[in-house]
């Protein structure tokens, strides 16, 4: 009964969506009226898609919390006593699930676009809808005809599920893959504005203010999912790490890599009507590379620890993405004409230069990335050899290129639009370089002396300094200008140019970023060691360069909580009391007892453990919950290796991992950062209504005492707002 | 052009790999650092703690530090390396056994991990050596960026469209960029600045 519903709901709705592509298409064809009649018919054809998936996501969920097992998705990936929040998560944790919620996501964004009012962009929403629901479509049909969550169980109805992937039992299961989603999803709109933009011929005013917001959004939802997934990682898996370049994860850097640039190349194009041709290119690479990281994720071409997500549906995908890159070049190549840059490149020394070197060095790293995610798989095909890309190629590749972009963080906001004189350029980055340089005696000092994340500290400090600057010299200047308090000018100047300024909320997230990745070259981690109660492990022994031993761990042993105090979902749970020791003294918690961490190892309850018959063989499928102890200069973390409990001893493995936390203090800068761009800027609305009014009187403009205070505030709020190295006249 | 050269030189060097017929672990181990060449090799503790290979000051490979090098193969841990594998993992507790086995039989990183790539294959080492195929891990990237130059340098020698001068242009550069098949958004150039201001 739910299968046949939720599948006339996706059969429907994949119906709809090819529909309402037709639709658009056909109405650009008509005359008025019939063409905004049939525009608008698209435009209902849009909001029914969304609420048929609505419906046809609703109706698994449906399944999961009422246990209906006759749905194959449901009992491959639930069981009766799996807790509430994880039957809903449940829709996303296999195959189809996804794949729906990709598909319903879709469609909120085609939602979003059409509903959306469009500004000066208005003219290219239709086609904008319609092409993203040609990927709408693409990716309804896969779950209708391919992997379709509503396929029935063959046979009898069994009495319970298999349950849920343990590792997959984790609270962040229910944000992570979701927000991971949204932002890969979100890489289609600008791709679809882009498209539009093309088709119409307007490639330069209205797409240009509509994508940025559009690439913004699912910028930030992508760099939180893929920050999101490092935590998991570090909390779940208990290798003291939280990226491994494993190919999933690459699949998720590569659009955000891409999309990193275009966010940066399309200001050259609002400024300096240049790189058209390559912003098309760079958006349409951005979501070609959402396509390849779900195609990398769901076609088992490469070997993961994502592997629960693998099927034979890759074969699409990649079709899919043939068909989507040879309709896109070709566009391209078509509207070349329309994507000719309208100004010069003047000096490399300049904000564009700096662009330019960013977007290279950016498209280097996605080239790394992407060779080395693939080569196992072209080693094999080409020669028949196995071999292996692990970590230590990816770093040997990736962290100079990091080391560039973190210096042009701090550099490229300091250089002015056209040209820099390399005088005026030194001026503003004097400072800056001088603490940079003075800071890395100071790093050896501390005995922190590792080439690499030396380089990395430094050129924090640098860009830290350079950006700082400019906030300085901003409200300094609004101080001056404006008699306003120096926090009341701080203020002000963030709420008068938010993109600005956002923007360097978000470059000092990418400092914070690099600190904490940079910390991992400082991680010290110890063998498993085997304890019997009362003996002590000691962390961060000496090492010959003034390191002494810091922490110790006591072994107080096993802890068992009885069957009925367990998680409906676990079958057992052995946890180990290890209590911190710091120079020989137990740390103490507020009451005065003893500070402890409980690393554990959960075993956990298989569906079919229900059924004898089925269980029989069968491995118990176990899930380690690392303890970590955190503060802004390391975390101490510990796993549980293994454990033995008629002996009450353990295998404890420890690392001291410095600066970790900043890597996750990093998300509230992007996020703070991006929300500052996004806020919308009612200045900007009204100086959008002077102009329109301008344009409407031309003959008034000049004498619009209303359009006048818009206009000297709009040049008071750029004049407050300095950019350290003015631009030279020719 | 002659700068994006310069500029190109300076990537290829730092994000060109060592290329050698060993991998990466080998050319650490081979280099005498400045505390003197790694030929003191001392027993490993059980349980004794392991510095990072980043420390720069181990003097002999420690577990961790060729751990580093080897991926292991079971299916739970996706091709982690071993120093990455679940710390329960019996294939990388196989392995590391293997690498403390190896170090007591006074091995360099550079054996040990040529050790794995010969009897088990060159799958089991993290990064492909720079023979045969294997190159192509290593010069791809760097050819990726050195034919990226061309359309950089496209960029840079591109064609400038005729454009309008509107009046009052010195008051923003941009509002005289503005194109021919352009207007203006209003006749008032500073209000246009303004707007081309606000907008990024």
């Amino acid at each position: 009964m739910l299968s046949s519903i939720g599948h006339t709901f996706l059969l429907v709705a994949f119906i709809v969506s090819l529909y309402s592509v037709v639709a658009t298409g056909v109405a650009y064809r008509l005359a008025e009226p019939r063409r905004a009649s049939m525009l608008q018919s698209a435009h209902r054809s849009t909001l029914a898609v969304f609420w048929l998936l609505s419906l046809a996501c609703l109706t698994v969920m449906y399944g999961f919390i009422t246990n209906d097992f006759s749905l194959a998705y449901v009992w491959g990936h639930s069981s009766v006593t799996q807790p509430l929040a994880y039957k809903i998560s449940a829709l996303w944790s296999g195959q189809s699930g996804s794949l729906l919620l990709w598909a319903w996501m879709l469609g909120a964004y085609a939602l979003a676009v059409a509903v959306w009012r469009g500004g000066e962009a208005s003219p290219l929403i239709p086609t904008t809808t319609a092409v993203i629901n040609v990927v709408t479509a693409f990716f309804i049909g896969i779950v209708t005809f391919a992997a379709n969550p509503f396929m029935a169980v063959e046979g009898a109805v069994p009495a319970n599920g298999q349950g849920l992937n343990p590792l997959l039992q984790n609270y962040w299961m229910q944000i992570h893959p979701p927000t991971l989603y949204a932002g890969y999803v979100g890489c289609t709109v600008p791709f679809a504005f882009a498209t539009a933009a093309m088709l119409h011929r307007q490639t330069d005013g209205p797409w240009l203010q509509a994508v940025r917001r559009w690439t913004l959004f699912p910028w930030i939802v992508l760099t939180i999912g893929i920050i999101m997934g490092g935590r998991w990682a570090y909390e779940t898996l208990g290798w003291g790490g939280y990226w491994a370049w494993d190919p999933v994860e690459n699949a998720s850097l590569m659009p955000w890599l891409t999309g990193t640039a275009f966010l940066h190349s399309i200001m050259i194009q609002a400024r300096r009507g240049m790189l058209k041709t390559w912003n098309m290119t760079l958006v349409t690479l951005t979501f070609l590379l959402s396509v390849f990281g779900t195609f990398l994720t769901r076609s088992g071409v490469v070997s993961s620890v994502h592997s629960f997500a693998e099927s034979n549906i890759g074969g699409y995908f990649l079709g899919f993405l043939a068909v989507a890159l040879v309709l896109s070049v070709g566009l391209i190549v078509w509207r070349h004409d329309d994507l000719t840059s309208d100004t010069n490149f003047e000096s490399p020394l300049s904000r564009e230069g700096a662009f330019l070197l960013n977007n290279w060095i950016l498209m280097g790293a996605t080239f790394a990335v992407l060779w080395g995610t693939v080569y196992p798989s072209v080693s094999e095909a080409i020669t028949g050899a196995q071999r292996s890309v692990g970590a230590p190629y990816f770093n040997r590749v990736m962290v100079p290129l990091g080391l560039i972009l973190l210096a042009l963080t701090g550099i490229g906001p300091l250089m002015a639009w056209r040209r820099t004189s390399l005088r005026s350029l030194f001026r503003v980055l004097r400072y800056p370089i001088l603490a940079a340089i003075l800071a890395a005696p100071l790093f050896y000092a501390l005995s922190m002396w590792q080439t690499g994340a030396v380089t990395a500290f430094c050129l924090s400090v640098f860009v830290v300094m350079a950006i700082g600057g400019e906030f300085v010299r901003g409200a300094r200047a609004r101080h001056s200008m404006t008699g306003e308090s120096h926090g009341q000018a701080f203020v002000n100047l963030l709420l008068k140019n938010r993109q600005r300024y956002g923007g360097y909320i978000v470059h000092l997230g990418i400092v914070t970023l690099f600190v904490g990745a940079a910390g991992n070259a400082f991680k010290i981690e110890t063998e498993p060691i085997d304890l019997k109660v009362g003996e002590t492990m000691p962390v961060r022994q000496s090492e010959g360069n003034g390191r002494i031993s810091e922490y110790a761990l006591r072994f107080d042993g096993l802890q068992e909580p009885r069957k009925e105090d367990l998680a409906p979902e676990k079958s057992q749970e052995v946890v180990a009391k290890m209590v911190v020791l710091r120079n020989g003294q137990p740390l103490r918690n507020r009451n005065g007892s003893e500070f402890a961490l409980y690393p554990a190892i959960d075993t956990f309850i298989s569906g079919a453990a229900a059924d004898p018959e089925a269980r029989a063989g069968q491995e118990p499928q176990t899930a380690r919950r690392p303890a970590v102890m955190s503060n802004l200069s390391h975390d101490l973390y510990l796993a549980l290796a293994g454990y033995d409990v008629n002996q009450n001893t353990a295998s404890v493995k420890a690392y001291l991992n410095p600066l970790v936390m900043w890597v996750w203090i990093s998300s509230l800068f992007f996020i703070g950062g991006t929300a500052i761009s996004l806020l919308p800027d009612r200045r900007r609305a009204e100086a959008k209504e002077t102009v329109r009014t301008a344009e409407q009187a031309p003959s008034r403009a000049l004498d619009n005492r209303s359009a006048r205070p818009q206009v000297v505030a709009a040049q008071a709020a750029r004049g407050a707002a300095p950019s350290g190295a003015r631009e030279e006249t020719a | 052009m002659k700068k994006l050269l310069w500029m190109s030189a300076l990537m290829l060097s730092l994000a060109m790999p060592r290329v050698s017929a060993q991998p990466e672990a080998s050319i650490e181990a081979d280099t005498p650092t400045t505390q003197g060449p790694r030929t003191k090799v001392e027993e490993p503790r059980p349980g004794a703690l392991k510095a990072s290979p980043s420390s720069e000051t181990a003097l002999q490979p420690s577990v961790m530090e060729v751990a580093r090098q080897i991926v292991c193969q079971c299916p739970d841990c996706g091709k982690q390396t071993v120093d990455q594998c679940a710390p329960g993992c019996a294939e990388g507790q196989q392995h590391r056994k293997t690498i403390e086995d190896q170090i007591a039989q006074g091995k360099t990183a550079v054996e040990i991990v040529n050790y794995f790539g010969d009897t088990q294959g060159e799958y089991m080492l993290a990064t492909p050596r720079a023979t045969g195929f294997g190159i192509a891990a290593y010069m791809l990237p760097a050819l990726f960026v050195m034919l990226s130059l061309v359309p950089l340098g496209l960029v840079l020698r591109s064609r400038r469209k005729e454009h309008i001068v509107v009046d009052g242009a010195t008051l923003c550069d941009n509002v005289a960029e503005r194109t021919s098949t352009q207007k203006p958004p209003a006749d008032d150039p500073r209000v246009a600045a303004a707007l081309r201001d606000y907008d990024f």
